[in-house]
């Protein structure tokens, strides 16, 4: 239900013109849903929401509708209507400040409609009057019908204060800005607002305004709007002062400007017054010193004149080229050469200085002054041929010395993580700073924390060479025992089948018993003397046959270089093509290949 | 970032005047003191800002004429906004973007209150072009801020329109004439100031202060029973850690200006005035109000009361919690008597 009536007004707001009828109708409807809901006529559970929209649009509805019944009734009075021809500088003269009541429910509900009432009727109605003629400042009518009220009911206390309130604030004038008549107390609001942004004439308007609003309500006397008006028409003569001080400045009379400012300042004390006067007091000050500095006998410092031209240009800008600062100037173009050809003189010692600095500080503070001396330069005298030349080659010296202090700063903290014995990183770069500043204090204190590094890297270096000898010699030794070892595995051992030696010994004589038996001497035996092994290095890689040779079954592939063994055989043996061969060994790690090869393809030492 | 046009005719328009009137209940007031100095505010007809029911947000656009010293704010209530984005009881940052405006005339600060008056303060006449940034897009938004201005646009931020009830009309003796139980009863005044300190705390600890306490930046949301605060521009973000008496200050200025209204009808006397209100005014206010009780406070409030007001208006409570934990007290008292 209610979301329907939301929806209808939202509808007929939405419209362009919507009729007074249909205002009418959703007004009633909403207000008297949400009435019922007040007095919870309605069970109906209610979202905050739907609430929310339900009062605001009931709000804008009769805002509609109040729009529309203020502009007929404007019509109908056209004194009161808003015409935009109106006089100002009152910003806004409409006679409607309050929307109009179009309801009972709207209307000004007095106290005694919700509290029980324990007064004299006739009492109570002559009190709301004076209460309201009260409450809108109108206190010559308000007294009257206190004492009405008193006269019926003398202990109503409300009554009695409200009076002697009233009688007060028209006695003293001492009304308070609450108790004021609403018009005049909002003139007055906008009279403040306008004088703290100085605009003291629209002030004094809205203030004319205000007592006008008060004389209307019978009130003769405001000693707080008369201290305001007081106050205004101060500022305004001072502000004039003020303006004319300005004014003097403008064409370069700083003396005469300062009196008037400062007298403006003793006036009304307004900050900014007091503020202006001080700073043209400064000015002032600043040009005597300039005017000292530049008739000094003798050197003039160069920094004292670089901040007199600073100072000079400032206020040459702030109040042009009065005689004054064009006297100054002139006189100041006059020494400057001389000065300026010493601060050249003095850049270019402390850049030599610079450069032959034994320490890192030293260094730096000679290009500082360097720098130092070239900002004056560059104050004196903008545009000096040498001043960039210069300028760009201290930065370069600098920047390298920064640059030679954080490979310092990194060394140092490299030392402190690295291995003290062997801070290799520290070492190298701290290389550049240690070449260019070896005199340095912290540059030696480095010095003092590397030296492990040099000891280790040298008596290590060394220590290495020995080993490295030392193992190379043993290394030797031992490369040397194997091959040794080796030939002597390579060595055959007597094998298991005994050898015919290729001749065999007989005894060169025979031996006969000294006894003559009829038996015949034992046949002698071979003796089983083993048979040096001798060698040979087959010249082509060919194959060892069965027999001697080309139609003999290969046993064996023996390759080029190979050393083989050669066995001995009773008799000598040939091939087809009457070529002799012999009987060999060939041993491999897995296998040993016997058989016959060419004694033409083999060299026997 | 996208770019658009703006103008009668166009998807993005700009309506009636925010910042010239307010409401409480079904009435309107015309109140001058409302105008921002910084910033103009009108309704924003841009459909994929506004809500399902006719809710038409607010556009907070820098004024033309003071860029100089709207820049500055512009740029802390965005980065304060930012942060605070989520807490509740802050009106929210729902957009914000550059805009230059090719054709049309601003139009005068008058309150909206007859037909042709609405017509005669619309924005809807101004033409230009807008470009829209997302909440993600802050930063970039930030970045290029000068850039931007020096290029003649003018920032703007897009907020939810604040429909609720206006304190500064539900409190100022002014408006109310002096009914506050019907306008404003301490018990509402207390619930509301004691959420304000809720939300101060929450700045507080994320380095930012309000400072600009006027009664006319908060609203009472009468179906959530909840108070929302709007315009953070006076505001600013802490950089300086130990800053404790910044803080305080915001506490006391919020005591002076808002809960003495709220509780009384009126500022502290001495406190900086409702209106236009510039940094300075505010950083040059007395750290010290002494307490002038009228005959109407004495009906109106306990002893109790009295003597938090007071002490709290003396500098009394540095932190917006201390305040809130006797806030809570009084409103328990209160909530006991009824």
């Amino acid at each position: 239900m209610l979301k329907d009536l939301i929806l209808k007004a939202k509808n007929i707001l939405k419209e362009t013109h919507p009729s007074d009828q249909d205002l009418a109708e959703v007004e009633n409807g909403l207000s008297a849903y949400l009435e019922a809901i007040a007095t919870e006529r309605i069970s109906d559970p209610v979202g905050f929401e739907e609430l929310e929209h339900a009062n605001r649009l009931l709000r804008e509805v009769r805002r509609e509708r109040s729009r529309r019944f203020a502009e007929s009734q404007a019509q109908e009075n056209p004194s009161a209507k808003l015409s935009p021809d109106k006089e100002k500088p009152t910003p806004q003269k409409e006679d409607v400040n309050i929307s109009p009541q179009l309801g009972e429910d709207d209307a000004y509900d007095p106290l005694n409609k919700f509290l029980s009432s324990s007064h004299d009727p006739e009492a109570e109605a002559i009190m709301d009057t004076a209460e309201e003629a009260f409450y809108a400042g109108n206190y010559q009518k308000a007294i009257p019908l206190f004492e009405k009220v008193l006269q019926i009911e003398p202990g109503w206390n409300r009554a009695q204060e409200h009076h002697d309130e009233a009688e007060a604030f028209l006695r003293t004038g001492n009304i308070p800005s609450v108790a004021l008549p609403p018009e005049a107390g909002k003139s007055y609001g906008k009279a403040q607002s306008a004088a703290r942004v100085f605009r003291y004439q629209t002030a004094l308007n809205y203030l004319d305004q205000a007592f006008d609003n008060l004389k209307e309500a019978g009130v003769n006397r405001w000693r707080e709007g008369e201290e305001l008006r007081q106050d205004l028409e101060n500022q305004m003569q001072a502000h004039e002062v003020y303006q004319e001080g300005l004014s003097l400045l403008n064409q370069g009379d700083l003396q005469g400007g300062l009196a008037k400012i400062q007298t403006a300042a003793s006036a009304v004390a307004l900050p900014e017054y007091i503020d202006k006067a001080s700073e043209i007091r400064e000015d002032l000050s600043t040009l005597n010193e300039i005017a000292d500095i530049v008739n000094l006998s003798g050197n003039i410092p160069p920094q004292k004149l670089a901040e007199s031209r600073v100072k000079l240009d400032r206020l040459s800008v702030k109040y042009g080229e009065t005689p004054q600062i064009s006297r100054l100037r002139n006189r100041m173009d006059i020494v400057l050469p001389a000065v300026t050809a010493a601060v050249i003189e003095s850049v270019q010692r402390y850049k030599r200085m610079g450069e032959s600095a034994s320490t890192l500080k030293a260094a730096k503070e000679a290009y500082s002054q360097s720098i130092e001396q070239l900002d004056i330069l560059q104050s004196l005298q903008p545009d000096h041929p040498q001043s960039q030349s210069l300028r760009s080659s201290i930065k370069d010296s600098l920047q390298e010395i920064t640059s030679l202090e954080d490979s310092l700063q990194r060394a140092n903290q490299s030392l402190n993580s690295e291995n003290r014995f062997f801070p290799r990183n520290a070492f190298a770069i701290s290389k550049a700073v240690r070449t260019r500043f070896p005199e340095d204090p912290e540059v030696l204190d480095l010095k003092h924390r590397l030296r492990w590094y040099p000891i280790t890297l040298y008596g290590g270096g060394a220590l290495a060479g020995i080993l490295i000898l030392v193992l190379l010699w043993f290394g030797g030794r031992g490369i040397a025992g194997l091959v040794r070892q080796r030939q002597l595995a390579l060595t055959p051992s007597p094998t298991a089948t005994g050898t015919i030696t290729p001749t065999p010994t007989i005894s060169p004589t025979s031996t006969v018993t000294p006894t003559p038996t009829p038996e015949r001497s034992p046949t002698p035996v071979y003796s089983p003397t083993a048979t040096p092994v001798i060698t040979g290095t087959v010249l082509r890689t060919l194959f060892a046959r069965e027999g001697c040779y080309e139609s003999y079954r290969a046993v064996g592939r023996i390759p080029e270089g190979a050393v083989v063994s050669l066995i001995a055989i009773p008799d000598r043996v040939f091939d087809n093509l009457n070529r002799e061969c012999v009987l060999i060994e060939y041993r491999t790690e897995d296998r040993a290949i016997i058989g016959y090869v060419p004694l033409v393809d083999m060299s026997i030492p | 970032m996208e770019t658009k046009k703006f103008g009668p005719n166009k998807k993005f328009k700009l309506a009636e005047p925010l910042d010239t009137w307010l409401s409480y209940g079904l009435r309107d007031f015309s109140v001058p003191e409302a105008v921002g100095s910084s910033a103009r505010v009108f309704s924003l007809d841009f459909p994929p800002l506004t809500g399902d029911f006719a809710d038409y947000p607010a556009i907070k656009i820098m004024r033309p004429d003071k860029i100089d010293y709207a820049l500055p704010l512009f740029r802390s209530e965005i980065a304060i906004l930012d942060i605070l984005q989520d807490v509740p009881g802050i009106t929210p940052m729902i957009g914000l973007g550059y805009m230059q405006v090719s054709d049309g005339v601003w139009p005068d600060e008058i309150a909206p209150l007859t037909a042709s008056q609405k017509e005669q303060a619309s924005a809807s006449n101004l033409v230009g072009t807008v470009d829209l940034y997302s909440m993600d897009e802050t930063h970039q938004f930030l970045a290029e801020l000068d850039t931007r201005i020096s290029e003649n646009w003018l920032a703007f931020i897009v907020l939810p329109n604040r429909w609720e009830d206006n304190l500064y009309l539900r409190c100022d003796a002014g408006y109310s004439r002096g009914d506050y139980n019907r306008t404003l009863p301490v018990s509402i005044a207390l619930q509301a100031a004691l959420q304000i300190c809720e939300i101060l705390q929450v700045a507080h600890e994320k380095g930012i202060v309000y400072l600009d306490h006027k009664a006319l930046h908060y609203y009472w949301n009468e179906p959530r029973q909840q108070v929302y605060i709007l315009d953070w521009n006076i505001g600013r973000q802490i950089k300086n850690g130990n800053a404790t008496d910044v803080y305080e200050f915001d506490v006391l200025q919020f005591s002076a200006r808002a809960l003495h209204h709220f509780m009384t009808g009126r500022q502290a006397a001495g406190s900086v005035k409702v209106g236009p209100n510039n940094p300075e005014e505010i950083s040059n206010a007395p750290h010290k109000y002494e307490p002038i009780w009228t005959y109407d406070d004495q009906k109106r409030l306990t002893q109790d009361e009295m003597d938090v007001l007071g002490q709290a208006i003396q500098g009394h409570y540095k932190t917006p919690s201390a305040l809130a934990e006797d806030l809570q007290t009084l409103y328990n008292q209160r909530q006991s008597q009824a």
